[in-house]
């Protein structure tokens, strides 16, 4: 679902980031106000969980690749708000590291990912929630909040991709920017994300929904709210390790997600988007936009080290993203300070 | 803030009271006028009526901000000395950290694999996920700072056909300062120094390192106070900055100067003679057969990918 480079057109991209800048605005807010200062390491370790989900590719029949995203699980686990900062953070470092999304597209990708999957998620699971009081509810909540969240980004990145042709093209009638109007992008975006990889969010959601409230219950957001506060500090941390170990097994597993062979559907490169056949014809031309756009080389593009074996290098890329984003929040953690309520 | 202007004002009439005579402005303040006029009237409950009124005085403003900035410099300089004191010592022992570091960096600088960069840049981020916010905050900022620097060094070499070189270099940088900096965030500087001995590094050299870090929380301390001392008697206008300044600094060498000659006695009286004996501090302990076997693999990482070059 990462829209790349030169996909949309700059236009598009303005206004997508232009969308962006008043939800990150109330997020930070937000998370200012109700994550205290020892649980935003946990905002990065979420946004590592979302990095690795992310990196496990799933192949369906037609050649296209996708992957689960893991907001409405970060939403379930810390907030909304939170879950929209950390995505975006594992967004940021995957387009310029990476090179997985675009520069100028971050916006848009956010807009999908960051700000409308861990929302509608989130929304789904409150009111499922507050129906269901069961175990089994919860974790119903969580599948149903996660399935509906990945599809609804997926939708709004096909309307993204389906806007283009009518609107940006040149004399001839070659599109510009991305090829296919919504009769194509639309059913191309959703019917992966409405099976395989809607169930593989359900899945990640679920299990490590479950992993944490089995194994460190106190770092659950309805837990601490209900908690009288300030006293989880201590807890949490302890209960962070098992998390890391989750996280660490996840990683060895990462080249799992390179038996994946086909490109996801909208994210070629400008070499080989000629030779895409839809409807049994291939395109037949590079759109002007892809072709001499603008483009930035990432330090690990696609996640490999040329001249290595793309697991190792896939490896490698999965601890590098992890540990920058567990480092991004623990130092955002270290510079903010301290609330003391003097009020009580 | 009240107790604050309350406070300074009080200053202010003492000093107004003792050096009312030298500074013009002071003699001239409303506030001593009415001690000597007024000083005898009595209102109706038989308090005096200089102390019903309100203090008028409000001190001439200054730039004296000089006095504040050096005291928070100081300050955050003792800071950092007493974080040191703070640092567990744990791991592994400071010559296997401070031998393992230089190694890393020798061997990163040496390797013409981007592959072995990435690893270690992998390896040295990994370490710093189990770093607290704290210690994280003296080494990352700045590794991240040397590397945009050193980026903008190179940055003419992506204009004459060599862009890969800046990121080697910068991803290199970043690596070597990390390394540097996890070394001293997470050793005392005394574990260091005796370091040094274990390496023959000459006593003359090793005292005088030591000597001078004591010295600096040392002397700091006395800075400080005297800075302190400085502000508090600073009401008004001051006239004589460079004085002031001049006398903080004289006092704190007179100080040192005392604090050598007592150190050179105190020194003499327990029997030292210029070396330096190793503590057992620095010990050989289990941390540093871990840091040996990673070295080892650093090792053979490097000729492997050296040669499948």
């Amino acid at each position: 679902m990462h829209i790349p480079e030169n996909y949309l057109s700059p236009s598009t991209c303005a206004v997508m980031g232009a969308a962006m800048i008043p939800v990150w605005v109330h997020a930070v807010k937000k998370v200012k106000e109700e994550v205290p200062k020892e649980k935003m390491p946990l905002l990065g370790v979420g946004a590592a969980f979302s990095f690795v989900g992310m990196m496990f590719n799933i192949p369906i029949p037609g050649g296209t690749t996708g992957h689960a995203v893991g907001g409405t699980l970060i939403a379930i686990l810390l907030g909304p708000d939170a879950a929209c900062i950390a995505v975006s953070i594992a967004l940021l470092i995957q387009a310029l590291l990476f090179g997985d999304g675009g520069i100028l597209s971050f916006g848009a990708n956010c807009f999908n990912m960051a700000f409308v999957l861990p929302y509608v998620g989130y929304g789904i699971y409150t009111l499922l929630r507050s129906r269901m009081k069961s175990d089994r509810g919860k974790y119903f909540a969580a599948a149903a909040g996660s399935y509906v969240g990945i599809n609804a980004a997926a939708f709004c990145a096909a309307v993204e991709f389906g806007i283009q042709p009518l609107l940006f093209h040149d004399a001839a009638g070659q599109a510009l920017y991305c090829p296919y109007g919504f009769s194509v992008s639309i059913p191309s975006m959703m019917i992966g994300h409405l099976t395989l990889f809607g169930i593989a969010e359900i899945i990640f959601t679920v299990a490590v929904y479950a992993f944490v409230s089995r194994t460190a219950p106190g770092l659950l957001r309805e837990n601490s709210l209900r908690a009288d506060g300030g006293n989880t500090s201590g807890r949490a941390k302890k209960s962070m390790k098992p998390l890391f170990g989750l996280l660490a097994v996840l990683v060895l597993f990462v080249p799992l997600g390179l038996l994946a062979q086909g490109t996801a559907w909208g994210e070629w490169g400008s070499d080989e988007i000629s030779k895409i056949v839809t409807n049994g014809k291939a395109l037949g031309y590079t759109p002007k936009g892809l072709s001499d756009g603008f483009s930035l080389h990432a330090i690990l593009p696609d996640y490999s080290v040329p001249g290595f074996p793309d697991a190792v290098g896939y490896i490698l890329s999965a601890v590098i993203g992890i540990a920058i984003l567990v480092i991004v929040f623990r130092l955002i953690a270290a510079m903010m300070k301290t609330k003391t309520d003097f009020s009580v | 803030m009240e107790n604050a202007a309350a406070v300074g004002g009080f200053a202010k009439e003492r000093l107004g009271e003792r050096y009312g005579h030298r500074e013009k402005e002071m003699s001239e303040s409303p506030r001593t006028e009415r001690l000597h006029t007024a000083a005898s009237a009595v209102n109706a409950e038989g308090i005096p009526v200089w102390m019903t009124r309100e203090n008028e005085y409000e001190p001439l403003f200054d730039r004296d901000g000089f006095i504040s900035k050096s005291m928070l410099k100081m300050m955050s300089i003792l800071t950092a000395a007493r974080e040191d004191g703070r640092i567990q010592d744990r791991g592994a022992s400071a010559p296997a950290k401070i031998v393992f570091s230089i190694l890393a960096i020798v061997l990163m600088s040496c390797s013409r694999n981007m592959f072995f960069t990435y690893i270690m840049i992998a390896a040295v981020l990994v370490r710093c996920c189990f770093l607290p916010g704290r210690l994280l905050k003296k080494v990352i900022p700045g590794a991240l700072g040397a590397a945009l620097f050193s980026a903008l060094i190179l940055l003419p070499a992506v204009f004459f056909g060599s862009p890969k070189t800046m990121l080697t270099v910068s991803l290199k940088v970043f690596v070597s300062v990390t390394m540097i900096n996890l070394l001293g965030a997470t050793t005392r500087w005394n574990r260091i120094t005796e370091a040094f001995r274990t390496a023959h590094i000459p006593d003359v050299f090793i005292f005088t390192f030591d000597i001078t870090l004591k010295y600096i929380v040392l002397l700091g301390e006395v800075c400080l106070h005297s800075l302190e001392a400085l502000k508090l008697r600073s009401v008004g206008r001051n006239r004589s900055k460079q004085r002031a300044v001049s006398g903080v600094l004289g006092v704190t060498f007179l100080k040192s100067h005392e604090m050598a000659d007592e150190m050179f006695d105190a020194m003499r009286c327990r029997g030292f003679e210029g070396e330096y004996r190793r503590g057992g501090r620095n010990a050989f302990r289990k941390q540093d057969l871990v840091l040996a076997a990673l070295g080892i693999v650093m090792i053979a990482l490097f000729v492997y990918l050296q040669q499948a070059m």
